[in-house]
């Protein structure tokens, strides 16, 4: 845990100090939302949580480090079992890159959004007798910014997230609405 | 022109490649299976057994050929010990092959080979207890082993307690083994 809140400190120290530049091409940003599972039957939907810094790249290009945070929920039955076991939990960082007119001042701004990272997974109720696993994954949705005004954005954005998986996949659905921030004039 | 037709063969092999790592991952997930194992027996002679195959439950039918791994393995029961004294409870497994047929008991006692997966699950003298699947868990040693064995679809439980045949002192029931595999569909 504390790593990764290092982690967020610098990429928003990073975006900081680059915020007196002429040309301002920095932000950070913050989402929260849902994350569905997809053919999980151990799991449940649950939430994320997902912190950015914002490079803006090209003018319709914008890359965005992130570091999240997400727990799935823990189905209380299955098949008259009581499943008494927690759902996982995801600790994922890597790059986005939102592709479109997103971040760019006022009005309705649709994007794609494309990424990889790597994710960590574990289980409360299994680290006693297995380890928590870090695999690299990708993901890949499509969202929409709103400018609010020429610093201040809210955004709304569907991830899917596919988790390699020994040959296979955790595959997992991210429903995220958030806030985004731009220094100097706005991005 | 060679140059056109090696671009394109690399192109196509690309193409294919992805399209088959895009079918594996969309269609891979992960699965539970429930399998009852028959504990309610008491321990002949020394030890309980119970052969169990997979073959036959739907969820592991469905996946068999493309399991990409075991994630985790638990168990459900009722343990009732009606004995004076406090009886620890011990399971074994072992891979085997050939029927699973019940009354086929193994005349060579517990295989040297089997693998410890619970021990030292205690119960006080006259007491009872549920154990669920998040309580298994905490009882459960050489996982990775196990994992192994639950992948040949067919194996042998064994178990030890206090009592013999028919003395009916240390009773085990309900017993559920739950599978959580990740794999994909045939």
């Amino acid at each position: 845990m504390k790593k990764q809140v290092i982690i967020v400190g610098v990429l928003v120290m990073m975006a900081v100090s680059f915020a007196g530049a002429q040309t301002p091409k920095f932000g950070v940003g913050f989402s929260g939302g849902i994350n569905i599972p997809i053919i999980q039957d151990d799991q449940k939907s649950g939430s994320i949580f997902e912190f950015r810094a914002r490079f803006s790249a090209l003018p319709f290009l914008t890359i965005e480090p992130k570091l999240s945070f997400s727990s799935y929920g823990s189905p209380d039955t299955f098949e008259d079992i009581i499943w008494d076991v927690d759902g996982s939990k995801i600790t994922a960082y890597g790059v986005d890159g939102i592709l479109g007119g997103a971040l760019s001042g006022p009005g309705f701004a649709p994007f794609f959004v494309a990424g990889m990272g790597w994710y960590k997974i574990s289980n409360d109720s299994y680290e006693t007798i297995q380890d928590s696993e870090t695999k690299f994954g990708f993901s890949g949705g499509m969202g929409f910014a709103i400018g609010i005004t020429p610093k201040f954005s809210i955004d709304a954005r569907a991830k899917a997230h596919f988790i390699s998986w020994d040959g296979g996949a955790k595959k997992s659905l991210a429903l995220l609405g958030g806030l985004n921030y731009a220094f100097g004039g706005g991005i | 022109m060679k140059k056109r037709t090696l671009t394109f063969a690399i192109l196509s092999l690309a193409l294919l490649c992805l399209a088959g790592v895009g079918c594996k991952l969309i269609m891979s997930g992960t699965f539970v299976i429930v399998e009852e194992v028959e504990f309610s027996f008491t321990a002949d002679g020394s030890f309980y057994w119970y052969p169990v195959d997979l073959t036959g439950n739907s969820v592991w039918e469905d996946h068999k050929d493309n399991i990409d791994r075991i994630d985790m393995i638990g168990f459900s029961f009722d343990i009732q010990n009606n004995s004076t004294e406090t009886c620890e409870f011990n399971a074994m497994f072992v891979a085997a092959t050939g029927p699973a047929d019940p009354s086929d008991w193994p005349t060579g006692g517990i295989p040297s080979g089997a693998v410890s997966v619970i021990s030292g699950l205690t119960v006080p003298a006259g007491g009872s207890e549920t154990v669920t699947y998040g309580e298994s868990l905490g009882h459960i040693s050489n996982l990775e082993a196990f994992k192994d064995i639950i992948m040949t679809g067919r194996f042998d439980y064994y178990g030890t307690s206090c009592g013999v045949t028919g003395d009916s002192l240390f009773v085990v029931t309900d017993g559920l083994l739950v599978i959580t595999l990740s794999g994909s569909e045939d």
